[in-house]
C-alpha cells in the first residue's frame, strides 16, 4: 500500500472508483424520474375503465336498440325469453371491446344476480398484469300480476387490465 | 512522478466535467419528464370534460354524460385552460355500426409538429340517427 500511495496511482483508483459511483447514481436517479410517469398512466386506465363501464350500459346491442349491460342482465332475470340470444351477445360484446380497447390491453365484464352469474373476458385466458375495476348496478322493474311491481338489482363489474407484451 | 500527477489532475477534470454534464441531462429529463406527466394529467381533465359536458348529448330533459353528440364538434372551443395553462386539442371519433368502423373528424387545429403531444383514447357511446354506437374518442393534447 505504501508503494501505491507513493506512486500517487491510490487517487487514481479513489477518482476512478468515484466514476463508478457516478454512473450508478445516474442510473438510480434516472430510474426514479422515470417513475414519475407510471401513477399518470395508471390515472389514464382508471379513466379507460370508468368510461369502458358506461360505455357498455349505453351502448346499444345493434340491431335489437337494447344496451349491452341491460341485454346481458336479460340473460340473467329473464332467461327463458330474453330479447337478445346469449350466443349472438357473447360474440357482439367480444367484437365490442376488440374495437373499443387499444392494444395491449384486455376486459371482462360481470352480473351477479342472486346466485346467477353471467362472465366474459377478452381476450380469452388472458394473463393480468394491473387490473382497474368499475362496480354498479342495473336496476330491473318487473312486473307482476300477484305481487304487482318488484324491483330486481343485477351487479355490475367490469375490469379493463393491461396485458403483459411478449 | 509527474506522468502520475498529470493523470490524477486530467481524471479529476474529467469526473468534475462528468458530474456537472450528468447533473444538467438529469435535471433536463427530470423537466422532461414532469411536462409529461402534466400533459398526461392534462388530456385526462380535457377528455373528461368533453365526456362528461361539453360533447355530452343532452335531450329535452337532461344531460347524457358519456354519450357524445356529434353535432356539437363544430360549436367546440379547442383550447383550454387547465390549472392555469393553456391546452390546444384536436378530437377524433371513430364509431362501430357493428358491421364497418367509421370516422368523423379530426376536428380542431392541426397537431403542431414541433411540440410534445399526448393522445388519449377513451371508450364511449356516441348518438347518431338517434342509435347509441360504442364509440372510441380520441384526443390529441398539446401545451400551447
Amino acid at each position: 500500500m505504501a508503494r501505491i500511495d507513493r506512486r500517487g496511482v491510490s487517487d487514481v483508483l479513489a477518482v476512478a472508483f468515484m466514476f463508478i459511483l457516478l454512473a450508478m447514481a445516474t442510473v438510480f436517479i434516472s430510474n426514479f424520474i422515470a417513475l414519475q410517469l407510471e401513477p399518470a398512466i395508471d390515472r389514464q386506465l382508471e379513466l379507460k375503465s370508468e368510461h369502458l363501464y358506461q360505455a357498455l350500459k349505453n351502448s346499444w346491442v345493434m340491431p335489437h336498440g337494447l344496451p349491452i349491460i341491460r341485454a346481458i342482465a336479460e340473460q340473467l332475470i329473464i332467461p327463458e325469453e330474453p330479447t337478445v340470444d346469449n350466443d349472438y351477445l357473447a360474440s357482439y360484446l367480444e367484437n365490442t371491446l376488440e374495437y373499443l380497447l387499444p392494444q395491449g390491453y384486455g376486459a371482462a365484464v360481470k352480473l351477479v344476480y342472486g346466485e346467477k352469474v353471467w362472465e366474459l373476458t377478452y381476450p380469452t385466458g388472458a394473463e393480468v398484469e394491473k387490473n382497474f375495476a368499475e362496480t354498479g348496478t342495473i336496476p330491473f322493474i318487473i312486473s307482476s300480476e300477484n305481487a304487482g311491481q318488484i324491483i330486481e338489482v343485477v351487479e355490475v363489474e367490469t375490469n379493463v387490465f393491461t396485458i403483459p407484451q411478449s | 512522478m509527474d506522468v502520475t500527477r498529470l493523470l490524477r489532475v486530467l481524471m479529476t477534470i474529467l469526473l468534475v466535467a462528468t458530474f456537472i454534464l450528468v447533473t444538467v441531462a438529469t435535471y433536463k429529463e427530470n423537466l422532461k419528464v414532469e411536462a409529461m406527466v402534466k400533459l398526461s394529467d392534462s388530456a385526462s381533465s380535457i377528455a373528461t370534460r368533453l365526456t362528461v359536458q361539453d360533447l355530452a348529448w343532452t335531450d329535452a330533459r337532461e344531460p347524457h354524460p358519456y354519450v357524445l353528440d356529434p353535432d356539437r364538434l363544430n360549436d367546440l372551443n379547442y383550447r383550454y385552460a387547465v390549472g392555469g395553462d393553456n391546452f390546444g386539442f384536436q378530437v377524433r371519433i371513430s364509431y362501430w355500426d357493428g358491421g364497418s368502423d367509421e370516422n368523423l373528424g379530426p376536428y380542431g387545429p392541426k397537431v403542431p409538429e414541433d411540440k410534445m403531444t399526448d393522445t388519449l383514447t377513451l371508450p364511449v357511446t356516441l348518438r347518431k340517427n338517434c342509435r347509441m354506437f360504442p364509440a372510441r374518442l380520441t384526443v390529441v393534447v398539446w401545451h400551447e
